[in-house]
């Protein structure tokens, strides 16, 4: 077991799994060989029962990699460089596993760069009519698509116009730093949404499980609608209305403006602070609510306040 | 059948046999083995990459031979990982068995047409 083991920890260094992952992955296997030598395995039988100490570190480093962290922006390829054709942009973009970065550029092209993109015949990737779309092709076979998690990052120039940017994902990441755009549509089922500095007219965004983390967003009409998965709104300007739906998350929301707030829940708690809209209409079924305001030359404009078992308290 | 697919069926079970209870590591391999060919190191990966995606959640207890294994726990989102599981693989199953019962699922009656079409 000792030499098994050994092999192991080489196999997963020389695949530059990080040392903590690393100890974790042979305590892990430690335990698993005792239990199954307890269970009459033999030494020599080990290899042969637990696979190839290299092929093992393979499959374990391979799922390293793809938990993926579109925060690093490290080693990525151009994959292709567009030039505009009119001073519009449109964004289609339609995943599965796939992660997104989108920004903003001085340049003058439309730049897609692109990580772990082996099958290349497995994406529909195009740039017409003003359009950029990207799309997985691959038919979903019971949620696991043939290809890998491709990391997509789209760099757009400033200067061009965004229209409508659709992003749809199961499990990717996306992030949408610094733009400014008049429809900004994202969905995904466990993938995180990120949004940060961004001004937009008309804002959808809606997730299953995954967290919604939005900064520094201002838009006309805010959507979002949460199942279990968490929401931190952070310096959210709305000029007109807003509304959030959480069935079992929770939401924070810090610094939020708008001209009408509307908050439903099922069992998600509320926190806010310095939530300033004219009116507020809360609704929760078991979910608790909680808004804390210092400024007090803001009134609100309570529509509504209804909740079955939990507690709702503002304190402004 | 295709790595990735068989990984998917593999994720479903390992998600299933942890709703009934929790387990430790090896306990999930030689259930699964039971009932399917499976090597201990398919299923390791998947109890590793679902923890991270924190559809399992682990915590340690003391064994009878005294060392302390790591239980893994099924999350409430892992509960929903698993229905959306279990749709998918009822939606395709279901798909193949309508294929493969079109006409009627009797190998004699199929053989029958198949003579007859040959013919």
């Amino acid at each position: 077991m000792k030499q098994y083991l050994e092999d192991l920890k080489k196999a997963l260094s020389e695949l530059e799994v990080p040392l903590k992952e690393v100890e974790e992955i042979l305590n892990d296997h430690r335990e698993m060989i005792e239990s199954a030598i307890e269970d009459g395995l033999k030494e020599t039988e080990l290899v042969e029962k637990f696979g190839d100490p290299s092929i093992v570190a393979k499959a374990i480093s391979h799922d390293y990699e793809s938990g993926d962290d579109v925060d690093e922006e490290q080693g990525y390829r151009l994959y292709k460089s567009y030039e505009p054709s009119s001073d519009q942009f449109d964004l289609e973009f339609k995943s599965i596993n796939d992660a997104l970065i989108f920004k903003t550029t001085k340049g003058l092209n439309v730049e897609v760069y692109v990580k772990h993109l082996t099958h290349e015949e497995d994406y529909n990737i195009e740039y017409n009519n003003n359009v950029l779309t990207i799309k997985n092709k691959v038919k979903k076979l019971f949620g696991i698509p043939k290809s890998r998690k491709v990391k997509f990052k789209v760099m757009v120039p400033a200067t061009l116009t965004l229209n409508k940017l659709k992003a749809g994902t199961v499990n990717g990441k996306m992030h949408f730093k610094g733009c400014q755009s008049k429809q900004l549509e994202l969905n995904s089922v466990n993938g995180h949404i990120h949004v940060k500095s961004w001004i937009d007219h008309k804002s959808h965004i809606s997730t299953v499980n995954g967290n919604i983390h939005l900064s520094d967003l201002t838009t006309d009409e805010f959507h979002s609608s949460l199942v279990s998965g968490k929401g931190k709104f952070k310096n959210t300007t709305v000029t007109t209305n807003a509304f959030i739906r959480e069935v079992s998350g929770n939401v924070t929301l810090n610094e939020f403006t708008a001209e009408s707030l509307k908050y439903h829940s099922v069992s998600g708690d509320l926190s806010g602070k310095e939530v300033y809209p004219k009116d507020l209409s809360l609704k929760s079924v078991s979910g608790n609510i909680h808004i804390k305001n210092k400024k007090k030359d803001h009134s609100i404009n309570i529509l509504k306040k209804s909740t079955l078992s939990g507690k709702i308290v503002i304190d402004a | 059948l295709n790595a990735q697919f068989k990984r998917g069926i593999l994720e479903l079970c390992v998600l299933k046999e942890l709703l009934e209870k929790d387990m430790y590591g090896y306990e999930v391999i030689s259930h699964i083995s039971q009932h399917l060919d499976v090597n201990e190191n398919t299923i390791y990966p998947i109890l590793r990459r679902l923890t991270k995606d924190g559809f399992f959640e682990t915590y340690l207890k003391e064994s009878n031979q005294g060392a302390a294994r790591k239980y893994y726990k099924v999350t409430s989102q892992g509960f929903k990982h698993y229905l959306y599981l279990r749709d998918e693989w009822d939606a395709f199953i279901g798909g193949v068995y309508q294929i493969l019962n079109k006409g009627g699922n009797n190998n004699e009656a199929i053989l029958r047409r198949f003579e007859k079409s040959t013919k």
